[in-house]
């Protein structure tokens, strides 16, 4: 199955210490028995998401690499474009944007700049995208606050 | 089965032992000679057990294979003959014998126009023809001239390319080749409808007039348009009294196949051994054998994975109708330029869904052409109405139905049909035939409504199995969304993007 050769393939590069991701996303955590399951850390370089970590979890299908992976956060987090229930829209991972040469660590760093770098002109959270282009300090401030309240614990390399 | 193919191609173990060929020699058209030789002889012993059988002198006794003379000291292992290849011999006349100085002005002259400047190499495809041959003769060429003992598994190469170089009489085949197994030595691979996989195969012509195959080209193909139906080579019969010009090409399984009609092969250009050894973009496993898109970085797919590729693509129907290759796929990188070229290489994915990539295929064109599809039962059929009426009558199926809502046929507007429709529901009079034939469809019909929605681009019926409620239509390509049932908006996107 081309999906667990690749998966395996994928896991080992982005696991091993030459990884670009290895400060960014981290406790990558795959269950032996079913390979499409992953778990990881995110851990974010800009404010106001640098006080925290972030849970997620991405699914791949069966049909990997062919169909793109899914991803959900698992940490609630104040961001326009990651909704209540942790989906998150990443044009990268759409159906019609999938190419099945991307790779996860792609992905991952995309999911990472849009964290950095929230996209208010295609939000999940009307609510939070005006509010991050009205008003960027009461923004900044609210999901300050939220990492603190709810974001894991970052690492302490 | 595009697995089982890989593994079978790749099992050939290369050995350097003689082997027993049994040739056959089919003299001037109709005598066929069966011939005992070992791989190790000559085509000069071969010419001699066959000019003692034909009772001919050997002097005179030319041997012809793609095409080409076959040359005097060339090694039969060296020909890429397989256990049963058949060989054409034909005599030159005596006085041609007499002034036999002049034969070699007459032999084939290979590659002389061919461009030296063209850059060799797998991966450049700059050129507007896909003239990969060509570059492959150059490569092979050059190779040619490597010293003895520095070995590259790639040298495989074309027929007609060793006989030129053995008529120059320059060089012996550098080592690789004798170490060849005669089936590796195949560049080309086919999809045999016979053995119903992946095969080396032989390239081989005739004379497109009376089929024989002692026939010479005046050069070697150089690109794929040369072995095409419109190839411009042209050449000699050597078949009895026929004048023939035009040598017309085709492609063999390495296989013998038991009374082997034509068309059972079909060219994959697109598919080599991997003698790179690239990784595949998909399973990044080195394959033994892979296909290559025709985009400029030549992405490297395996068999399997684009087995799987292109399943999954026809099951979401993400097919694209390109303007000059048809129904096809890009490079799963989705670069420009890197559609399948050759619609045979679907084969790849069996013979069940390339049946069915067909069928889709044929659809795909009605419907961008602005045809329709018969939506009686189980018909489907391809129309292009004419005229102004909203009546439609499918000359397969003979069904009825309205060019609007493509529902049966009815008088007056859509809307109000839809209404009468669950009067009829509710109204149903027994021993009316008509009423009965209109309830079934009225129940298959609220089975589709309660299960889906038609696309506001192009009324298809769609289905949604998971995903956001941002649709895009697998036909005409409408985003839409699943809530609303309209084109898809800002409002859709910040109100209900993944559902109320």
């Amino acid at each position: 199955m081309a999906a667990t050769r690749r998966l395996q393939k994928e896991l080992g590069d982005l696991k091993s210490p030459n990884s670009v991701l290895k400060k960014s996303f981290r406790d990558i955590c795959v269950d032996e028995s079913n390979i499409l399951l992953w778990h990881g850390l995110i851990v974010p370089e800009n404010p106001p998401y640098n006080k925290g970590a972030f849970k997620i979890e991405i699914t791949f299908p069966a049909e990997y690499p062919f169909k793109p992976p899914k991803v959900i956060f698992k940490t609630k987090i104040y961001h326009p474009n990651i909704d209540e229930k942790g989906q998150v829209c990443l044009p990268i991972i759409n159906a019609e944007n999938w190419k099945p040469a991307t790779k996860t660590d792609q992905v991952v760093s995309s999911l990472i700049a849009l964290i950095n770098d929230p996209e208010p002109e295609h939000p999940l959270r009307a609510d939070l995208a005006e509010e991050y282009t009205k008003d960027r300090k009461k923004f900044m401030k609210n999901a300050e606050e939220h990492t603190k309240k709810f974001s894991e614990k970052r690492p302490a390399d | 089965m595009a697995t089982a193919a890989s593994t079978s191609v790749l099992s050939k173990v290369l050995v350097n032992e003689p082997e027993q060929l049994s040739i056959v020699v089919r003299f001037s058209g109709n005598k066929i000679y069966n011939v005992n030789i070992s791989s190790k002889d000559t085509i000069s012993d071969l010419k001699k057990a066959v000019a003692h059988i034909a009772n001919v002198s050997p002097r005179t006794l030319n041997l012809v294979l793609t095409g080409q003379l076959l040359n005097d000291s060339t090694l039969l292992q060296d020909c890429g003959l397989g256990i049963h290849t058949t060989l054409h011999a034909f005599c030159w006349s005596d006085n041609l014998v007499h002034e036999s100085p002049d034969i070699p002005a007459q032999k084939p002259q290979l590659f002389q126009e061919t461009d030296h400047k063209a850059p060799h190499g797998y991966n450049s495809r700059d050129e507007s023809q896909g003239n990969q041959i060509t570059r492959d003769c150059l490569r092979a060429a050059e190779e040619t001239s490597t010293p003895a003992g520095e070995s590259d598994v790639d040298g495989n190469d074309f027929i007609w390319l060793r006989t030129q170089r053995e008529i120059s009489s320059r060089t012996r085949p550098p080592s690789c080749y004798r170490n060849l197994n005669t089936n590796d030595i195949s560049r080309f691979f086919v999809y045999c409808k016979i053995c119903d996989c992946v095969q080396p195969a032989k390239l081989r012509l005739s004379c497109k007039d009376c089929g024989s195959g002692a026939f010479l080209v005046d050069r070697g193909p150089s690109n794929w348009r040369d072995i095409s139906a419109n190839t411009e080579i042209i050449g000699t019969c050597k078949s009895g009294s026929c004048s023939g010009t035009v040598p017309r090409f085709y492609l063999r399984c390495n296989e013998k196949h038991d009374g082997e009609v034509e068309g059972t092969a079909a060219l994959l250009k697109h598919v080599q051994a991997n003698h790179k050894r690239v990784e595949c973009i998909i399973c990044s496993d080195v394959m033994s054998h892979v296909l290559i898109f025709p985009c400029s970085p030549g992405h490297v797919i395996c068999l399997e994975c684009f087995n799987q590729y292109g399943t999954t693509c026809l099951n979401e129907r993400r097919f694209v109708e390109h303007p000059v290759h048809g129904y096809t796929l890009p490079c799963p990188a989705g670069c420009l330029d890197s559609h399948i070229e050759e619609t045979h290489h679907f084969l790849l994915l069996g013979q069940e869904k390339y049946e069915r990539y067909k069928n889709f295929g044929a659809e795909e064109y009605v419907l961008q052409n602005g045809g329709m599809l018969c939506p009686g039962p189980g018909c489907g059929m391809g129309l292009f109405p004419s005229g102004e009426g909203r009546l439609v009558k499918c000359r397969e199926c003979r069904h009825e139905f309205c060019k609007d809502c493509r529902r049966e046929f009815h008088l007056g507007g859509c809307e109000n049909f839809l209404e009468s429709l669950s009067l009829a529901v509710s109204d149903l009079r027994i021993n009316d035939e008509r009423a009965v034939r209109a309830t079934w469809e009225q129940e298959a019909q609220s089975l589709i409504d309660e299960t889906t929605k038609s696309c506001p681009g192009c009324q298809t019926k769609t289905e949604r199995s998971g995903g956001c409620m941002h649709m895009i239509c697998s036909r005409c390509q409408t985003e839409w969304c699943w809530i609303c049932v309209k084109k898809w908006n800002r409002d859709c996107m910040a109100d209900h993007w993944f559902g109320t």
